[in-house]
């Protein structure tokens, strides 16, 4: 297994994880009805202090030095297919609400949390999706 | 100006007036409050229709082709930078409103699509935006 795939396999599991944990989170303040800025700001502190030394830790190297020249085109490609991907489901999230319900109706906001979680989720599933995808057939091909 | 550049500013360009154009017809949808599948529909099938006819009359070669090098590199970052903006940006539009309103409150329909195009053009501002800039900076240095 090349370290595309492997990187593909566990960008595909993070993501899952995380939106399940996510999902749970906003169901349950959804519930509580949880209002104010404060949950939020904290969420984004801890993320801007957790992400550079989660980046360090595990990115010792960048893209362009840890992949040959042929994943580098697969990582490329799958990420053009992903934001497709990414694109459709946002658009038909947004606008077929608009055209069944009709723009003076009204949602609920707990709708665009789920929206947002569920357009990572799709961005991340497709990308390693077809990295998988292109790898296995370009193996197939010998 | 390299290819690239121009590029940039014809995307720049058009995502504006199409953005612009977009916004003005939700807003007259939202305003006669229309509704109907129908709309979606005809909005996926013009572009099935009219979009492989541009891609064939506009790109007669593929992006590899037409960018050097150079170009090829500064094409790949700012899209690695556009997918940064537009996930920060998804994610102010779509948790902002839960935290400050509260899940179980309600937000009128045509913000939705509001959220599709804004995210758009977000998306393709950063990208030419990012584009421009990192050119110039090369260009600086000589």
């Amino acid at each position: 297994m090349s370290k595309l795939q492997k990187s593909a396999l566990v960008n595909l599991s993070m993501a899952t994880v995380f939106a399940i944990i996510s999902t749970a989170g906003i169901l349950f303040l959804t519930s509580v009805n949880a209002k104010g800025v404060v949950p939020w700001l904290i969420g984004l502190f801890v993320c801007v202090l957790i992400s550079p030394g989660v980046y360090v830790l595990y990115r010792k190297k960048s893209l362009e030095v840890r992949f040959d020249e042929r994943e580098k085109m697969i990582d490329r490609r799958a990420f053009i297919v992903a934001a497709i991907a990414l694109a459709i489901f946002l658009g038909g999230a947004c606008t077929l609400p608009f055209a069944v319900l009709g723009g003076q109706s009204v949602v609920k906001v707990y709708y665009l949390p789920l929206i947002f979680i569920a357009t990572v989720l799709i961005a991340q599933l497709v990308h390693s999706a077809a990295v998988l995808i292109m790898c296995a057939l370009e193996g197939d091909d010998g | 100006m390299t290819k690239l550049q121009k590029s940039a500013w014809f995307n720049l360009a058009g995502i504006t007036v199409l953005g612009i154009i977009g916004v003005a017809a939700i807003l007259y949808m939202a305003k006669t409050n229309t509704r109907g599948v129908e709309y979606v529909l005809i909005c996926i099938f013009v572009p099935v229709l009219v979009s492989p006819g541009l891609y064939i009359y506009c790109r007669k070669k593929s992006i590899e082709s037409r960018f050097d090098e150079r170009e090829r590199v500064i094409h790949s970052r700012s899209l690695m930078v556009a997918a940064f903006g537009l996930t920060i940006f998804l994610a102010c539009v779509c948790m902002l409103p839960f935290f400050v309103l509260g899940g179980q409150n309600v937000i009128k329909v045509y913000y939705l699509p509001l959220i599709f195009f804004s995210a758009l053009f977000i998306a393709q501002f950063v990208h030419s935006a990012a584009i421009l800039v990192m050119c110039a900076l090369e260009d600086d240095d000589g």
